[in-house]
């Protein structure tokens, strides 16, 4: 379960690769992969496991100052537990 | 071209070589020839295309690629074609856990484990029938837990089963076996989890079980007697000699008491290769303790060991 003191990081079967072609990020794993869109990609490029989810919002909120703090959040934590939940994703506290 | 439709993945079979022979394994058996595979050359250019083509993912597979003499200069071009800095030659690392090191998905196994435990606790179907410990020497502290409480498990599944009929009384309750060459330092860790110890050749063992079993067979059909086992349990002569050559050292089966029959005072070893009278048959009862004697005929009739087993549990390691 992610919550926003989980450290999320990427499954070790997971690579986090730059599409050249389509310029884009992809999540690639055994046999499948995943094309990340560019608020997606944001997210994941710092699930190393060093930063927690309220300190991913708060890099993500200067990022995107448009978006309101708690939507921000929301989104994030929705976007990670459905990444856990395909098992790519790892929400260690 | 549109980007949406070309290929992402690249699985480059680069050798159908393999020194395994997994029965479930989708390689061909019969491709293993070395001049059937393309060169290094072939494979930098196909590589080069993937690039071209935009495959972002590479898998180098087999057979099993680490046979390859070129296999680290393919993984080399790959990595520059993903602009990546080469990596020290030799330090390809393939994805085996090591002594020791954390298993990636330990929770898993551990999960697994415990089912298996639970299993091989059950007294009737389904329950594990022996514990057979065949090729390690029992020195990975993982290793020796495990089989540990697979013996605790399969032994409180015949303490709960005590109240049976007179006739079983004389059993010799075989629940797990360990066969080696090697045997662990003796130690009170191994008290009581084997109630059978043999050393010597696995294979050895095995084909000597298979030729009993096949003996039993023949004794019963010539019998054309009711009894399902019968008595005497035999093993043919002629391929006694080059079995006990093959296995250099003799092999030797060890009872230990504090699970065997309880009428066992003592542990006794005693050599295999002594147990065969001027026929040439072995009876099983004669690899048992002189004071067991009896009880070892019985043990031909009911032990587990010769009986069809079902979810008998071979832990392999080391």
């Amino acid at each position: 379960v992610i919550s926003t003191e989980s450290r999320p990081r990427l499954a070790s079967k997971v690579r986090l690769r730059f599409d050249r072609k389509g310029e884009r990020y992809m999540l690639l794993y055994p046999e499948k992969g995943l094309v990340l869109n560019p608020t997606a990609a944001a997210i994941v490029r710092l699930c190393t496991g060093e930063h927690t989810v309220g300190a991913i919002v708060e890099r993500l909120v200067e990022e995107y100052p448009t978006q309101g703090r708690e939507a921000l959040e929301r989104q994030v934590l929705e976007f990670l537990s459905a990444m856990a939940d395909r098992g790519l994703v790892h929400g260690d506290v | 071209m549109n980007s949406d439709y070309r290929p992402y993945t690249l699985v480059a079979e680069l050798t159908y070589r393999c020194p395994l022979r997994c029965v479930y394994c989708s390689n061909p058996v019969d491709y293993g020839r070395h001049d059937r595979e393309l060169d290094t050359a072939t494979w930098l250019r196909v590589l080069e295309e993937a690039e071209e083509l935009g495959v972002v993912q590479l898998n180098l597979t087999g057979g099993e690629p680490l046979v390859r003499d070129d296999l680290e200069r393919l993984v080399e071009k790959a990595r520059q074609q993903d602009q990546k800095r080469p990596h020290a030659v030799g330090n390809l690392r393939p994805s085996v856990v090591l002594y020791n090191e954390e298993h990636r998905d330990a929770d898993k196994v551990g999960d697994a484990i415990q089912k298996d435990l639970k299993a091989a606790a059950w007294k009737r179907r389904g329950g594990a029938d022996l514990v057979l410990v065949v090729g390690t020497s029992l020195r990975v502290p993982g290793t020796k837990e495990l089989v540990r409480d697979f013996s605790s498990a399969i032994h409180s599944q015949s303490s709960s089963a005590t109240h049976r009929k007179p006739k079983h009384k004389s059993v010799l309750a075989i629940k797990s076996l360990f066969l080696n060459f090697e045997f662990p330092v003796p130690a009170k860790e191994w008290e009581g989890v084997f109630d059978v110890w043999i050393q010597g050749d696995a294979q050895a063992f095995a084909e000597m079980l298979r030729h009993q079993m096949e003996t039993k067979k023949d004794l019963g059909e010539v019998a054309g007697s009711k009894r399902k086992r019968p008595l005497a349990v035999g093993i043919p002569t002629a391929s006694l000699p080059d079995m006990m050559v093959k296995s250099k050292r003799k092999m030797k089966a060890i009872f230990s008491p504090s699970t065997c029959h309880p009428h066992a005072q003592r542990e006794s070893i005693l050599d295999v290769s002594n147990c065969f009278n001027g026929s040439g048959i072995i009876n099983v009862s004669r690899i048992l303790p002189e004071n067991q004697r009896h009880a070892g005929r019985m043990a031909v009739d009911h032990s587990p060991l010769f009986r069809k087993r079902r979810g008998s549990i071979q832990h392999h390691n080391e």
